[in-house]
């Protein structure tokens, strides 16, 4: 008698929780829809409402609010956002790409490429984003580092061609959705290459015209002090490194109305 | 009223422009059809080539180029302001008399005031014995006395054990692979200091100089692998003597 009315508890306590968990899926997409729509405050409520139930696993509530965030411009929170993603989740590669292109947007170029040279490690190579490649050749174009533009379209290449390969056999095969995964992946990489030659023709046309000045504005800092260790970068890549770079770059050279290069350092706050 | 004829022409004109809208339409249509059809089958693997520039525009770009800096910065994973760090050492002694074989215990003690610096101590109780000259120089000494004949007593003098106060410096830092379970991080040091050593003859006064490399394996638990030279001097029935080991431990220490 005991045993069938715990038994009779336990199930209604598990088909409760399939239902609140099914009441809370509902939720977040009503969100998404409501994002999608440029309702972006509802949304925002929905997912913070869902946040207080921890019905939605943590990570990709803080991924769906970064990118509503992002979508509105407020890039500092949508970094808040992207930051609070571990990166033992599924999704940290991706917050690493969009934090990325957020940090672009900020104009803060040093905290791009740190942040970029951990989704370019070759550990990742068979499962990040070709966009990567773009906002990384995208970084480099507006800093003047047309070397680093031309190492980073080689990369490109190297990484993307055994992922063609893959990608042209799934089209090729009998399945429908490894041929739509194969063409969409194929369309995705067909789209970045066009970009980067846009961005190489730009790279070619100021090689041409641009003369050597040093004379530039220092971005970032690299910490030191008895506290940090430091390690240089090369080809081997230390797990527990990923995650952990910092840049300082030098802008563009910078010019004033009149035509001569300004090369006063930046005032300090 | 239009006539007839002028009916006909106006129905010709109309289908004429029908027939033209209809034509413009299916071709828009069928070429937007096709660019789809391609993005949908896109083949990036004949255009990635074109991705690169030739040497010169490399050479090029490279002399226009600035020199970015990009490193890896690491927290430290085990913090060392004002941490107290005890352990046990077994150590070996090189050199010394040569007659006798020492081995040693002890232990350390550390006061970490930040990662470059600590100040601490060391104890080490040494346990000895005669090498193989040692015994044949005894055993025929024994051996002579026993008949009778002149012998030469062999003059000995060895460590009981010593404490030395030492200060660390630990101006180097790296990290190993810890058979892929995990990495810890370490530091090589310098050391030197001095205190007493109480020998078989008595107290006298010695220092000590050397380094080592110490692991910090977790917040609580390091490792040490000490190399240093400690001098002194004995004293034996023709006088006292200069005595150069190098004493080299092994410990396990415990961060609190």
């Amino acid at each position: 008698m005991i045993l069938k009315t715990l038994g009779r508890i336990l199930a209604i306590a598990i088909i409760q929780s399939a239902s609140a968990q099914n009441a809370s899926a509902g939720a977040f997409d009503r969100a998404l829809e409501l994002a999608l729509k440029n309702q972006t405050t509802q949304a925002l409520a929905i997912l913070n409402e869902l946040d207080t139930k921890k019905q939605i696993a943590a990570d990709l509530l803080h991924l769906t609010r970064a990118r509503i965030y992002f979508q509105t411009e407020k890039l500092d929170a949508a970094l808040e956002e992207y930051n609070q993603i571990p990166e033992r989740s599924a999704f940290w590669l991706t917050s690493i790409d969009e934090k990325a292109q957020a940090l672009g947007r900020k104009g803060r170029y040093a905290d791009v490429i740190a942040t970029l040279q951990t989704a370019m490690a070759p550990m990742f190579a068979d499962r990040v984003s070709p966009e990567i490649y773009f906002t990384a050749a995208l970084t480099n174009l507006k800093i003047c580092d047309y070397a680093t533009v031309f190492k980073v379209t080689e990369k490109f290449k190297t990484q993307m061609k055994p992922r063609i390969d893959t990608l042209q056999t799934e089209v090729a095969s009998n399945k429908p959705n490894l041929q739509l995964h194969g063409r969409n992946g194929l369309k995705e990489i067909d789209g970045v290459i066009n970009k980067l030659q846009v961005i190489e023709a730009e790279v070619i046309e100021r090689i041409s015209l641009t003369k050597k000045n040093d004379n530039r504005l220092e971005q970032g800092q690299i910490a030191s002090g008895s506290d940090v260790m430091k390690f240089k970068v090369n080809d081997e890549v230390w797990l527990d490194e990923l995650g952990k770079y910092q840049a300082q770059v030098k802008e563009c050279p910078t010019l004033n109305v009149s035509g001569k290069k300004i090369t006063k350092k930046r005032a300090s706050i | 009223m239009n006539s007839p004829k002028v009916r006909s022409l106006q129905l010709t004109k109309a289908l004429l422009y029908i027939g033209y809208a209809v034509v413009l339409t299916w071709s828009l249509s069928s070429a937007a059809a096709q660019q789809a059809t391609e993005s949908e089958n896109a083949n990036p693997k004949s255009k990635i080539d074109t991705l690169g520039g030739n040497p010169e525009l490399v050479r090029r770009a490279k002399y226009l180029s600035p020199t970015n800096k990009t490193e890896i910065v690491q927290k430290r994973e085990v913090d060392r302001h004002w941490r107290l760090e005890m352990g046990l050492n077994y150590g070996l002694v090189g050199g010394g008399d040569p007659y006798i074989n020492t081995q040693s215990v002890g232990g350390n003690l550390d006061l970490h005031i930040n990662p470059h610096w600590s100040v601490g101590v060391r104890y080490a109780n040494f346990t000895n014995s005669l090498t193989s000259e040692g015994t044949r120089v005894f055993n025929d000494a024994s051996n002579s006395a026993a008949l009778g004949q002149p012998y030469t007593q062999p003059a000995v003098d060895y460590p009981k054990n010593s404490t030395v106060g030492v200060i660390n410096f630990y101006p180097i830092y790296g990290k190993l692979n810890m058979f892929d379970l995990g990495v810890a991080q370490f530091d090589i040091y310098l050391l030197g200091g001095a205190g007493q050593i109480v020998l078989n003859s008595g107290s006298t006064s010695t220092w000590t100089a050397g380094g080592g490399i110490g692991l910090w394996m977790s917040q609580h638990l390091t490792s040490r692998f000490e190399v240093r030279y400690q001098s002194y001097t004995d004293q034996i029935y023709s006088g006292p003597r200069n005595e150069n080991t190098v004493i080299s431990t092994l410990s396990i220490g415990f961060l609190l």
